[in-house]
């Protein structure tokens, strides 16, 4: 706090001036303002692109009309020669432009015959574009030169303002008279189908490299528009078939075309192109020098191995002719062609690992080898984690619709009566046959009160205060308080003769307006004595100001992050757990329950000031952003030994260490947890429906709040970007990294949230006192909770530590435990959130000690383990090793314990393992493989997989528990035991 | 070492922030002036000393406070060979902390992550051992045998006086007293405060030294390479889109072997720096590392490479930073701090393999019962060495990953060039200043 308002200039003059404070103030002003104007910029930048984009289509439209009518498109490029031909390396066939020759007496013969494909090698042929242009331009004068050269430079520019493909790397000139003097490149850079001749042509230029690097756009276009049976024969014609040497350019793109064209390949080609390019990839990498070649090679090896498993008897065979008599041994690296199979296979559908054991068969992997290359073929791609967020009807208008809501049955009464009495002055209305007095007035409204006040009474003896409070406030009601509110005016008004039947309208109106809403009213407080309707009038009451609270808490959140930088950074400033007991200090205490947020110009100026200098000290054990009590320490002033703390110290002190009211934040809490309770109770009585409803409703509120809270933080996150971005402009080093880093802050914890944290806890502990079903409400609640928040919140950890410790020993508490642990596992999965994940292994290792939850702990564990193979593999095996570790073995001659140890050892690797072969996690299942052997246990897990019946169960746990095992679960499990089976000769 | 302030289990170490950078700067600005004094008596040597920021982005140990930096000179130093022991290659010189200069002062890196309060006392700490040390050997009566215990109570004694003064009386009157004890003592103090700690061509100058380090010492090594393995095998791959895509990411990642090539962009930054991966114009076939100390960096996207025959700029560069320095776009190497120890290593290797080829073979007998008697100095000193890397390596030391074994390219697990061996030098004109960042 001190420091951000202090620029370098005042670091090395090392004292305050005012000047850069105002040029701070005035950066973050314009680094806010410059968000706007950044968005119209970009507009117009949209509008200059679409209008370059008409003009240069006019333009390439150009060159085939002027030859059309005669003027040769190299011609008007006026005076510049066309572009030297391509060297041609390697003749193409595919495509090849016709031959011309001109015979003595000038005639012209074209052949237009394709070369035969075997011939091609000996036939050099120029490029369609050169051929086309017969003639050699006679050479320009500079005036002309000069004038090509601009105008191919212009169109240059013009094609990169207005790109729409890939552009090559050539200078603006080159590239205008690309466009201009070749139908091929104008194609690619209209991303226009080809015509025959094109791919060669491209691939000439793309391989020469001499006027600019066409690699990009060239391949670019190939993959969009060249089939592959073009492709196909192309890469024959080619690479398959070319007998000299290939340049190493050309080579690197021939193997890329051949990748594309895969699937089309004949099965000869396909083996001849597999065989070139392993020997190519084989090449050593020099990391600093250019290694195209090997890389391209090892890249085309695996699209082809992709999409053409019958190609892997050629990598397997040339394993079997590299692998030694004996197995490898620890510290041997993989071969080039096992990685490259690796890679293959996870792309392939699932084969449960059958390509691999295959090929470490023929390589006769080790242990080490076989991980490596489970390792490299392991396919899963984690989801981004998915936070809850309700639809709100009216979208992003969603908060003024509710104020105007909230409003609207105030003013209706009053507005319809004003409209009605007008409309009777206007047209002369005559005074209606009934008039409202004043004590008719006065009766309604007392009518109002006591049926609203015994609604009330009857809600709030079936409901929690709360709830009741709020759910007897439907706004009909408001509607007939506010009508009889006017009437009472109307009544007591005394108005001019002539406004007298105008006033008698008007009161009659709020009168129809009262008796419309009372009786809608009466009917809605009735129903809300039901607990379900309650609650959902309660949060649709509610939502707003849980909104608004939400927003608030973020806001602080934010505050409280940045705050506790500040206070990190200054030297005077000590930050402790709690106030040191006896210490020479001034106690600064809270005046009043709330937040604690210090004023950040008051700290400054606290700090700032010459008793902090002259070695006073400040010791916080307040965290900031955490609601302190009335009266309770927050801060101590330590003076320094020759120093006391003055009284105006110690006021102002308490002036800028305020507490902000945590009033509205804590109220949502209230109900929040009232609900949860509410549905708690409901279920322990049995009305299960009614349970859910309220389970919802809480659900509802409590992610409407986070949400709004989450958008606050992100807002004023941003904001404390801007500020410290302004503050870094004359700051060295400081860079944009620490701005990601600021932007990144929402996934590090802030304060936690009272309403998520207390209905958290209530419905963990609700889960050990209420019911055992599958599907309970603290387990919804706690689930879609969790689904609400994100790492910041740390929902996941408030789970696994609110599961009490006395659970553990409870025989059905340790199964209520171990499912609340392996809820809040998969969401730190889902999060990617190692360290919570940690948490709940370690949560569940204490349940696996206690003597009830052994069996619990470890069957959730291996859950968790198989969970994790879709998420990370690396989490996976840790956590399956945790589940092993979990296994007890009982007391040595417990033949029982000992038998009921291997089972469970059988389950967790076989589960665990099945998971991984069913997710592509193979290399969790050859870990489970590997462990298997080590522990002994591959017959029993054979034998757990030969079981169709134990297969089934598995199965269906697996779909009630989140789909472990994916979609084929009895497949996988069963295949586990065959992959057991092919993968012993490398751990035996 | 925990002065005053309460660091808690993780020394206080977290993100650099602007204020807090701000902060820092300010509080180190004023110690310096502080902590200078004006040479009072004729005869006094001034201490140059130089403070500058460094943030090692928690690939060190957390609680390393701050280190000092020897400048490396340009010409390689030719070690004499004593008798009985085979020819040694030139090796890289580094300057003795004795031959500071206004331009080439000793410079004290501080680890910007700490909180400010912790900064100053460690800085404070460590100019009272210097100027401790410094009165230590004027003084004379040094049992060279016995230096580095003598050395170790000097330390004591100062850093106990700084503690006291700090609680009593708080960190300027501590600094004013360094001040003062250093006026006294006829080595005034000279400090100044610039945030960069080496500019280019020292980094340059120094990156041989440093691949010496990565070579030589295994832990180091094996750290280094744990923490690359982490960077470069750690990276997943998280879709939203089509599967399509993201599996196409991980791909390029595998296939293109992106991995090993980042694997080794991650030990270049760790060790010399700064690591430069240049992708081209086709990111899968133009992919290739860029020797550091041949690069000059132009701007954001444009990066020079000087061979020395030909200069070549890319773009599309990935430019990694292994520690960071303030005011500047090149990263520092975050084995600084291993350097002194390994001259140390190397040194006290010396005196090991000088006293046992003199006792094998015929020597002197003055010589040789001098050279024994510095054998268990050597010994301490290795043993000094070895805990002192354990301990600032901390926790990148036991990174929970193995390092594969085709973790680098085939052929490529040494770095190379690296310097053949480190020695102390005396100062030379050739020497580049202690650092570009002043």
């Amino acid at each position: 706090v001190t420091a951000s308002l202090r620029t370098e200039g005042e670091v090395s003059a090392g004292r305050r001036s005012r000047l850069p404070d105002l040029m701070l103030v005035l950066r973050y002003w314009a680094a806010r303002t410059a968000v706007p104007v950044r968005s119209s910029a970009r507009l117009v930048a949209a509008g200059w692109r679409l209008l370059a984009r008409a003009t240069t289509a006019v333009i390439m439209l150009l060159p085939p009309l002027l030859r059309a009518i005669g003027a040769s498109p190299a011609r008007p490029g006026p005076g510049e020669s066309a572009p030297a031909p391509v060297p041609h390396p390697a003749p193409s066939a595919q495509a090849r432009p016709a031959r011309v020759t001109e015979t003595a007496s000038g005639l012209r013969i074209t052949d237009k015959r394709r070369t035969a494909s075997a011939q091609v090698g000996t036939v050099p042929a120029p490029p369609a574009t050169a051929v086309a242009s017969p003639q050699q331009p006679r050479q320009p004068g500079p005036l002309r030169a000069n004038a090509a050269r601009l105008f191919f430079t212009a169109l240059g520019l013009l094609i990169r303002t207005a790109r729409r493909t890939p552009l090559p790397q050539a200078p603006d000139a080159c590239l205008g008279r690309y466009a201009w003097q070749r139908d091929a490149c104008r194609r690619v850079l209209r991303d226009k189908p080809g015509r025959p001749g094109d791919l060669a042509e491209l691939v000439d230029l793309a391989a020469s490299g001499e006027d600019g690097d066409w690699r990009e756009p060239a391949l670019w276009w190939v993959k969009r528009h060249v089939g592959p049976a073009e492709l196909a024969s192309f890469v024959q014609a080619e690479l398959v078939c070319a007998t000299g040497a290939v340049p190493d350019r050309r080579m690197i793109l021939l193997l890329r075309l051949a990748g594309y064209a895969a699937a089309a390949l004949p099965d000869t080609d396909a083996r001849a192109v597999v065989r070139k390019a392993l020997t190519l990839a084989r090449k050593p990498v020099d990391p600093y020098q250019d290694s195209g070649l090997p890389l391209t090679a090892r890249s085309a090896v695996t699209m082809l191995l992709q999409q053409r498993p019958e190609l892997d008897d050629i990598v397997t065979r040339t394993l079997e002719l590299q692998a030694g008599q004996t197995r490898m041994q620890p510290g041997q690296s993989l071969p080039v062609e096992a990685r490259l199979l690796a890679f293959a296979i996870r792309n392939r559908s699932r084969d449960f690992g059958a390509a691999l054991t295959r090929a470490a068969a023929s390589a006769r992997f080790g242990p080490e080898q076989m991980e490596a290359a489970a390792r490299l073929a392991d396919a899963l791609i984690a989801r981004r984690a998915r936070i809850r967020q309700d639809p709100r009807a009216w979208g992003s208008a969603q908060p003024a619709v509710s104020a105007a809501s909230r409003l609207l049955p105030w003013l209706a009464p009053v507005v319809l009566a004003a409209a009605a009495g007008a409309a009777a002055h206007l047209l002369r209305w005559t005074s209606p046959p009934a008039e409202v007095s004043l004590g008719d007035g006065i009766a309604l409204l007392t009518l109002l009160a006591a049926v609203h006040v015994f609604t009330v009474q009857l809600s709030a003896s079936r409901l929690p205060g709360v709830i009741a409070r709020s759910a007897g406030h439907p706004w009909e009601l408001f509607l007939s308080y506010s009508a009889a509110l006017t009437l009472l005016l109307l009544s007591v008004f005394r108005a001019h003769p002539a406004w007298q039947p105008a006033t008698n309208w008007s009161a009659l109106t709020a009168l129809a307006v009262f008796a419309a809403g009372m009786v809608p009213a009466m009917f809605r407080l009735m129903r809300r004595t039901d607990a379900g309707r309650a609650a959902q009038g309660y949060v649709a009451r509610t939502l707003p100001a849980a909104r608004a609270a939400g927003r608030r808490l973020g806001k602080v959140q934010a505050r409280a992050v940045e705050m506790r930088e500040a206070l990190d950074a200054d030297p005077g400033v000590l930050m402790s757990l709690d106030a040191f007991t006896g210490e020479w200090g001034e106690a600064i205490a809270a005046r009043r329950r709330g937040f604690f947020t210090p004023s950040r110009s008051g700290l400054h100026r606290l700090l700032a000031g010459r008793a902090f200098s002259e070695g006073m000290r400040m010791r916080v054990f307040a965290g900031p952003g955490t609601i302190a009590e009335a009266g309770e320490d927050m801060v101590s002033l330590i003076p320094a030994r020759d120093q006391t703390v003055s009284r105006a110290q110690a006021r102002q002190a308490r002036r800028v260490l305020r507490t902000r009211s945590s009033r509205r934040v804590e109220d949502v809490a209230t109900g929040a947890v009232a609900l949860t309770q509410m549905a708690l109770d409901l279920e322990k009585a049995g009305d299960i429906g009614t349970a859910s409803t309220v389970a919802q409703s809480v659900v509802h509120l409590v992610s409407e709040h986070l949400a709004a809270s989450r958008q606050a933080r992100a807002q004023a996150f941003r904001r404390q970007v801007q500020r410290a971005t302004a503050a870094a402009a004359n700051l060295p080093g400081v860079t944009e990294e620490d701005d990601a880093t600021a932007r990144a802050r929402d996934n590090s914890p802030v304060p936690a949230p009272p309403a998520l944290r207390d209905s958290l806890r209530v419905a963990v502990r609700g889960r050990f006192e209420g019911s055992s079903r599958l599907i309970n409400v603290p387990a919804v609640v706690t689930r879609q909770l969790m689904a609400a928040s994100g790492r910041a919140e740390s929902a996941v950890a408030m789970v696994a530590l609110s599961v009490p410790d006395e659970a553990f020993h409870a025989p059905g508490g340790a199964h209520s435990a171990a499912e609340m642990l392996r809820i809040a596992g998969v969401r730190a999965l889902e999060l990617r959130d190692d360290t919570a994940f940690f948490q709940v292994l370690l949560q569940l290792d204490k349940l696996a000690r206690s003597d009830a939850g052994c069996t619990d702990a470890v069957d959730i564990t291996a859950m968790l383990a198989a969970t994790a193979c879709r998420f990370n593999a690396r989490l996976a095996v840790r956590a399956a090793d945790r589940a092993l570790s979990q296994v007890t073995e009982g007391p040595p001659g417990d033949t029982a314990a000992a038998a009921r140890g291997t089972y469970l050892r059988g389950t967790v690797l076989w589960r665990a393992g099945a998971a991984g072969l069913a997710c592509g996690a193979l290399s969790v299942a050859v870990h489970s493989a590997s462990k298997s052997f080590e522990l002994q246990s591959q017959d029993a897990v054979r034998a757990l997989a030969s079981n169709q019946d134990l297969v089934t169960t598995e199965g269906n746990r697996s779909a009630l528990h989140g789909g472990y095992l994916g979609d084929m679960a009895e497949e996988a499990l069963a295949r586990f035991g065959t992959f057991l089976r092919d993968i012993e000769p490398v751990y035996t | 070492m925990k002065f005053v302030s309460d660091v808690g289990p993780d020394a206080g170490y977290g993100a650099v922030t602007v204020p807090h950078l701000a902060a820092s700067a300010t509080a180190l600005t004023e110690l310096a002036q502080l902590a200078s004094a004006v040479p009072g008596r004729s005869g006094s040597r001034v201490l140059y000393v130089r403070l500058a920021h460094f943030d090692h982005r928690a690939a060190l140990s957390l609680e390393l406070f701050s280190f000092s930096v020897l400048p490396a000179v340009r010409e390689p130093v030719v070690i004499p060979t004593p008798p009985g022991l085979t020819a040694r290659p030139p090796a890289a010189g580094l300057l003795s902390p004795d031959h500071s200069t206004e331009q080439q002062p000793l410079t004290f890196a501080v680890t910007v992550n700490h909180p400010v309060a912790v900064q100053v006392e460690h800085v404070l700490a460590t100019l009272a051992m210097l100027v401790a040390r410094q009165q230590l050997t004027s003084a004379g009566n040094l049992s060279v045998a016995e230096i580095d215990i003598q050395a170790d109570n000097a330390d004591l004694q100062a850093t106990a006086a700084v503690r006291d003064t700090l609680r009593s009386q708080g960190w300027r009157a501590a600094a004013r007293a360094i001040s003062a004890r250093s006026a006294a003592a006829g080595l005034p103090l000279a400090v100044t405060y610039a945030p960069g700690l080496a500019g280019p061509d020292e980094l340059a100058l120094r990156a041989p030294i440093l691949r010496r380090v990565y070579n030589e010492m295994s832990e180091v090594r094996l750290a280094v390479d744990k923490a690359a393995t982490v960077l470069s095998r750690g990276l997943v791959t998280i879709g939203d889109g089509s599967e399509q895509v993201a599996s196409f990411a991980r791909d390029l990642l595998d296939v293109a072997s992106t991995r090993t090539y980042l694997a080794h962009l991650a030990r270049d930054a760790f060790v010399c720096g700064n690591g430069y991966l240049s992708f081209g114009t086709v990111a899968d076939e133009d992919i290739r590392l860029l020797q550091p100390e041949q690069v000059t960096i132009l701007g954001t996207s444009a990066f020079r490479v000087d061979d020395g025959r030909t200069q070549t700029v890319h773009r599309h560069v990935l430019h990694m930073t292994g520690g960071e320095q303030l005011n500047s776009p090149y990263g520092v190497s975050v084995l600084e701090p291993f350097i002194s120890l390994q001259l140390d290593r190397e040194m006290a290797q010396l005196i090991i393999d000088t006293a046992d080829a003199w006792t094998r073979g015929p020597a002197p007998e003055q010589a040789r019962t001098r050279a024994q008697e510095n054998v268990p100095l050597a010994r301490r000193r290795l043993e000094y060495a070895a805990g002192k890397i354990t301990a600032t390596l901390g926790g990148t030391a036991h990174l929970q990953a193995t390092p594969p074994g085709d973790l680098y390219f085939p052929g490529h697990e040494l770095m190379a060039p690296a310097a053949d061996g480190l020695t102390l030098a005396d100062a030379q004109p050739g020497a580049t200043p202690g650092g570009a960042g002043g």
